[in-house]
């Protein structure tokens, strides 16, 4: 995505004015650039046995719109295309692809055997002319959309340098009803917002549901016996339990990055402290003991530090602690006040709920407090939770009104690329799976 | 590391450092896409032993503001 050469040639031209001639090599910097998505040519993959199942068109549609999305990429309207390919074993005619601007080209075929399918598929560079990548994958039809998805993230991790995010899962509440009276059920879907499913009746209230990371559960917040408490959902069994007996409100549940212990806050008189919670035998360790509200705790990926909110300072700042309590030193210094903060699955990043000035932002800061950037600014912003890559973020955004409601929305580290994910009513409490195959 | 003919065509491309590893592989890979895409080039064909070899250096750091 480095391209530059209208200011580079200029550079070329000086150089060239100034200089006498030398046989050595001519030697340029490039140092500035602009981005700009890579253009891509992702023909349909070929399925010559079963056409008429329009699969090999629905593989080729999500891969497409994936990378769309990430808005890195490109795809390039396939009526462009000069060639049609109707074989992945033979070699692209690499300037028919250059011509219509492609810089990278991708080609598949499906063959079927009863029940199975198997995807060949190639990445091209179109301007080295060499393949970046070959490979299959074998699969039964119910599994085609993860199949899309895995591809569309080997082709992002090929062009990009970075692990992809796209064979992922998206934990939520969905919304419905009143403002007054809004229902709020336990959900998931695909990371781009594809099959919803509702996995708790609406009866009962809950909230911040935050998946294992082996996505097989979600921890979350739920009213059931009136006293809120944390809870397990196992999304194979549909079964839930509630974690730990505790004499008060447990909330803000997450998981550890080694999905065997829970970290969540107890309320305790005026005030909130953090327990950890061992799932093998239920031992619960105290991490913090003051009288202030110490909440949202996150660990860091290498489970060594955990990053909370705390009003011990007046109002709510970010603080990161020794996994094991000790050492809590202040990271946030902004004006205004911090909350749900959420440690970047890469360790570098810290992302926030800002409050200032009435408005509600999401933002990153390094996991030392320096570097502070706001992402996304506006009436109401919360909740941020990290893509398995650490390079996108979701986020919920609640509009005004009394028919207003909460969306959610994901975007790039860089504040590009804000893009709203479809979902079938209000949704909001994201939280982004680990890679799922 | 690139090599140009006299009408501007792109005669080699040799990358100086060579990497398969993730991220480092598709920076340069980028690099050399980058060189190819805007050939042919167009100088002077009387200084053709001054541009018929470059060597280009890509330091992205600046591209997101440092």
């Amino acid at each position: 995505m480095i391209n530059q050469m209208n200011r580079l040639i200029l550079l070329f031209s000086l150089l060239l004015f100034f200089s006498t001639v030398s046989q050595a090599a001519l030697e340029i910097d490039v140092s500035e650039g602009n981005l700009r998505p890579m253009p891509i040519a992702i023909t349909t993959v070929i399925d010559k046995q079963n056409e008429q199942l329009g699969l090999g068109l629905d593989i080729t549609k999500v891969i497409a719109s994936d990378l769309a999305g990430s808005g890195l990429f490109y795809p390039i309207n396939p009526k462009a295309f000069l060639e049609e390919v109707n074989s992945v074993d033979r070699n692209p005619n690499f300037n028919s692809w250059r011509v219509v601007n492609a810089e990278a080209l991708f080609t598949a075929e499906l063959i079927s055997d009863n029940e199975r399918f198997r995807i060949n598929y190639k990445l091209w560079d179109t301007f080295s002319e060499k393949s970046l990548e070959a490979n299959y994958l074998v699969f039964s039809k119910n599994k085609w959309r993860n199949v899309a998805h895995m591809i569309a993230d080997t082709i992002y991790t090929r062009l990009t340098g970075e692990k992809g995010y796209f064979d992922t899962q998206i934990a939520f509440i969905a919304e419905s009803g009143p403002k007054t009276n809004r229902m709020k059920r336990l959900a998931i879907m695909d990371q781009d917002g594809q099959n919803p499913i509702l996995l708790t009746s609406g009866k009962d209230l809950v909230l911040t549901p935050r998946f294992s990371p082996n996505g097989k559960e979600l921890v979350y917040l739920s009213y059931r016996n009136g006293q809120p408490q944390v809870y397990i959902y196992d999304i194979q069994s549909k079964q839930t339990y509630v974690v730990g007996t505790f004499p008060g409100m447990t909330f803000a549940p997450r998981f550890s990055p080694d999905g065997t212990k829970i970290i969540m806050s107890l309320q305790e008189g005026v005030g909130s402290n953090l327990f950890e919670m061992n799932l093998s035998n239920f031992d619960r360790k105290r991490l913090t003991n003051t009288s202030d509200i110490n909440t949202a705790p996150s660990y860091s990926p290498d489970s060594r530090n955990i990053v909370f909110e705390s009003d011990k300072s007046g109002t709510q700042q970010l603080y990161v602690m020794d996994a094991g309590g000790d050492n809590v030193r202040r990271i946030s210094f902004g004006t205004g006040s911090y909350s749900t903060p959420v440690w970047s699955p890469r360790g570098d990043y810290i992302a926030f709920t800002k409050i200032s000035k009435g408005r509600f932002m999401i933002g990153v800061m390094f996991a030392d407090g320096s570097g502070e950037r706001i992402i996304t600014d506006g009436f109401h912003n919360e909740g941020p939770t990290w893509a398995p890559n650490g390079r996108v973020l979701m986020f919920f955004r609640e509009s005004p009104g009394e028919d207003g409601g909460a969306m959610i929305y994901s975007v790039d580290i860089t504040g590009y690329n804000e893009r709203k994910i479809e979902t079938p009513g209000y949704a909001s409490d994201p939280s982004w799976s680990a890679l799922m195959n | 590391m690139i090599a140009l003919n006299k009408d501007g065509t792109i005669s080699n491309v040799e990358p100086v450092t060579r990497d398969t590893n993730g991220q480092r592989e598709v920076a340069i890979n980028a690099a050399v896409r980058a060189v190819l895409s805007c050939a042919p080039y167009e100088f002077p064909i009387e200084k053709y032993e001054l541009w018929r070899e470059i060597k280009f250096t890509f330091d992205p750091r600046n591209m997101l503001g440092g």
